[in-house]
C-alpha cells in the first residue's frame, strides 16, 4: 500500500449469477476525495459492483483493491463505511447504544455524541430503535456508516426516505466530509443528486460502465430536453432538419402528435415556431429522464 | 467485542419473550409438579424436587443458549444487520463468535434462578461443593446447546430460524426427559434417547448433585454433539453467509 494509492480500484471484473451476467468487465478508479456517483437504471448492476467493491462477492474475474489491498483487510482496518439498502437494526437498544457499538468497533465509542448530532440524532439517542420513524432510521443508518470516520464512504441509495430538509443537511455533511480528503461513492436513482453533489458521475449499463466523466461533462451530455406538442401538418423529416434535434417519434395513438429530443432547445424552438403562425398547439417542455439518458449514452457506446 | 457481546445479551433480555421461554416456563412447570399436583407416580418419588430442579434448568439452559445465539444469527443474517455489523472492524468469524459466549452467558442466569426456585419453594438442599460442580457442570455442558444455537442461526436464515430452533427445543426436551420421566418410553426409545445432549447433560447435572453416577458416557455424548454442531457451524461460517438472501 502507498500514499497514493487509488482508494478504489476495480480492473476487468466480471460477475455473473449463473447464467445472468451482472458485470461485463468493469474498469474504474477513485481516488482521494472524490464524490462519485454510480448511475444507471434497476439490474445495470450497482448493487452488484458495491457488494464486489466492499468483498461481499467475490468476482469471478479481474481485481479489486482497496487503498492497494483486498477490501476485507481495508474493512478490517476501518478504513470503510457502509450505508446499504434493506439493513435491518437492532431493535430493543437505543440509538445511543447501537450508535456506539458501532463505534466502538472502530475505536471511536467516546465520539458517539458527535457522530449522533453529525447524522441529525442528537435528539434521539435515548428512542428506542423499534420506534423510529423510516426517515430517523436512514438517519441511523447514516450515523453507522460515519461512525468511524472512514476514509471511503459507500452509499447505497442514501437520501431515499428522508424529507428535504434532512437532505440537505445529509449532503452538506457529506460535502464537509469530501472537502477533508475523504472519498464518497454513491448509488442513487435522483440524477438531480449526482448532478448537484457528484464531482464524477460513471453510469452502468447491462454490466458496463457505459460514461465515466467529471458531473459537468456527463450532464452536458444529458442536458437534452424533450418537447410534445400536437402539430397537423408536420412531417417527420420536416422536424428532423430542425437545429438542435436529436431526435425525432411520431405518436402512434394519435396523428399530429410529436415528441423532439432536442440538444438545443432555444434554437429548435425559435426555428419551430418561426415568425409566422406556427400551428404547434400544446407545447410541454420537460427534461430529459435518466432513462432517456442511458438510451442516448447506450447507443453512442453502440451497446 | 465485549460491547457487542454485552449488548447483545441486554437486547435479548429485554425482548421479553426470551424471558418467557428460558425462566418462566421452566419455573412454572417446577411449581406445578413439585407443588401442586404432587399426589403420586413420578413426582412422589424421594429426592423428586432435587432432579426435577436439575433437569428443568437444563430445559431453561438449552432454551436460552439454543435461541439465544441461534434465532438472533438467523434473524440478523436474514435482516442485514449482521452483514452492517461486519463491514466494521468487526469480522464476521468474532461476530458469529460473539453470538456463541452471548447464547452460552444466557444460558447461566436461567440455570440459577431455577436452582434459586428449588431453594426457595422446596428446600432442595446439598453440600456447597456439590452446588458448585452442579452448576459448574450444567452451565459447563450448555456450551453444547450454544454450538447447536449458532449452527442452526448459520443454515436457516430469517423467521424460519425461529422455527427451526423450536423444532429441536421441543423434541429433544422431551425425549431427553427433561419435562417428564423417559420411564413411559418403551425400552428400545429409552435405551436411545441416553445419546441425546439433553439428557447426557440431565444425567452429568444428577451425577454433580448426588456426588456419584456416570460421568464418562454423558461427557462424551457432549463432546460428539458439540463437535458434530461446531463442524456444521464451520463449514457454512464463510463471508457471504453473513449477506441477506445468501
Amino acid at each position: 500500500m502507498t500514499l497514493d494509492s487509488p482508494h478504489v480500484s476495480i480492473r476487468d471484473v466480471a460477475f455473473s449469477y449463473g447464467r445472468l451476467r451482472a458485470l461485463a468487465g468493469v474498469n474504474l478508479e477513485v481516488r482521494a476525495g472524490e464524490v462519485v456517483a454510480l448511475l444507471g437504471p434497476n439490474g445495470a448492476g450497482k448493487s452488484t459492483l458495491t457488494h464486489v467493491m466492499l468483498g461481499l462477492l467475490a468476482p469471478q474475474a479481474g481485481q479489486v483493491r482497496l487503498f492497494g489491498t483486498r477490501p476485507q483487510d481495508a474493512v478490517a482496518r476501518g478504513q470503510v463505511g457502509v450505508m446499504l439498502q434493506d439493513t435491518g437494526l437492532m431493535r430493543y437498544v437505543s440509538v445511543r447504544e447501537l450508535v456506539g457499538l458501532v463505534a466502538a468497533q472502530y475505536g471511536r465509542a467516546d465520539r458517539t455524541e458527535d457522530i449522533l448530532r453529525d447524522a441529525g440524532l442528537a435528539d434521539l439517542g435515548p428512542r428506542r430503535i423499534g420506534r423510529l420513524s423510516g426517515g430517523q432510521r436512514q438517519r441511523v443508518k447514516f450515523a453507522l456508516a460515519i461512525a468511524g470516520d472512514p476514509e471511503l464512504l459507500f452509499l447505497d441509495e442514501p437520501t431515499a426516505a428522508l424529507d428535504v430538509q434532512s437532505r440537505h443537511a445529509f449532503w452538506q455533511d457529506i460535502l464537509e466530509r469530501a472537502g477533508r480528503g475523504r472519498t464518497i461513492v454513491f448509488a442513487t436513482h435522483y440524477i438531480e443528486e449526482a448532478e448537484a453533489y457528484a464531482n464524477r458521475i460513471i453510469v452502468l449499463q447491462e454490466g458496463r460502465v457505459v460514461a465515466d466523466g467529471p458531473a459537468r461533462q456527463i450532464m452536458t451530455r444529458v442536458s437534452d430536453v424533450t418537447l410534445r406538442f400536437s402539430k397537423r401538418e408536420a412531417r417527420e423529416e420536416e422536424l428532423a432538419r430542425l437545429p438542435g434535434i436529436v431526435r425525432v417519434q411520431g405518436s402512434p395513438a394519435e396523428e399530429g402528435h410529436w415528441e423532439l429530443v432536442t440538444a438545443d432547445q432555444d434554437a429548435t424552438l425559435d426555428a419551430l415556431y418561426g415568425t409566422g403562425p406556427s400551428g404547434v398547439r400544446g407545447l410541454e417542455i420537460s427534461r430529459t429522464s435518466l432513462e432517456d439518458v442511458l438510451l442516448a449514452l447506450t447507443k453512442e457506446t453502440g451497446h | 467485542m465485549g460491547r457487542y457481546i454485552r449488548l447483545d445479551v441486554v437486547s435479548m433480555v429485554r425482548s421479553g419473550y426470551f424471558l418467557v421461554f428460558s425462566v418462566l416456563f421452566s419455573a412454572g412447570f417446577y411449581v406445578m409438579f413439585t407443588k401442586l399436583f404432587t399426589v403420586q407416580g413420578w413426582t412422589s418419588s424421594p429426592g423428586f424436587a432435587g432432579t426435577y430442579m436439575i433437569s428443568l434448568a437444563v430445559s431453561g439452559a438449552f432454551y436460552a443458549a439454543l435461541t439465544g445465539g441461534g434465532i438472533r444469527l438467523g434473524e440478523e443474517r436474514g435482516s442485514g444487520w449482521a452483514r452492517q455489523l461486519t463491514l466494521t472492524p468487526l469480522s464476521p468469524r468474532r461476530y458469529v463468535f460473539g453470538k456463541l459466549l452471548a447464547a452460552w452467558l444466557l444460558a447461566l442466569p436461567t440455570l440459577v434462578a431455577i436452582f434459586l426456585l428449588g431453594v426457595l419453594l422446596n428446600q432442595v438442599s446439598m453440600p456447597a461443593a456439590n452446588w458448585a460442580l452442579t452448576l459448574a457442570a450444567t452451565w459447563g455442558g450448555s456450551l453444547c446447546f450454544a454450538v447447536f444455537g449458532v449452527a442452526i442461526g448459520l443454515l436457516v436464515a430469517g423467521d424460519a430460524t425461529q422455527f427451526a430452533c423450536l423444532g429441536v427445543f421441543f423434541p429433544l426436551a422431551v425425549l431427553g426427559g427433561l419435562w417428564f420421566p423417559t420411564t413411559a418410553f418403551p425400552e428400545a426409545l429409552r435405551e436411545l434417547v441416553q445419546y441425546l445432549p439433553t439428557s447426557a447433560l440431565y444425567r452429568l447435572g444428577v451425577t454433580a448433585e448426588q456426588g456419584s453416577g456416570p460421568v464418562a458416557m454423558p461427557l462424551l455424548v457432549l463432546a460428539c454433539w458439540t463437535v458434530f454442531a461446531g463442524t456444521a457451524a464451520l463449514a457454512r461460517l464463510r463471508p457471504e453467509a453473513l449477506n441477506p438472501s445468501r
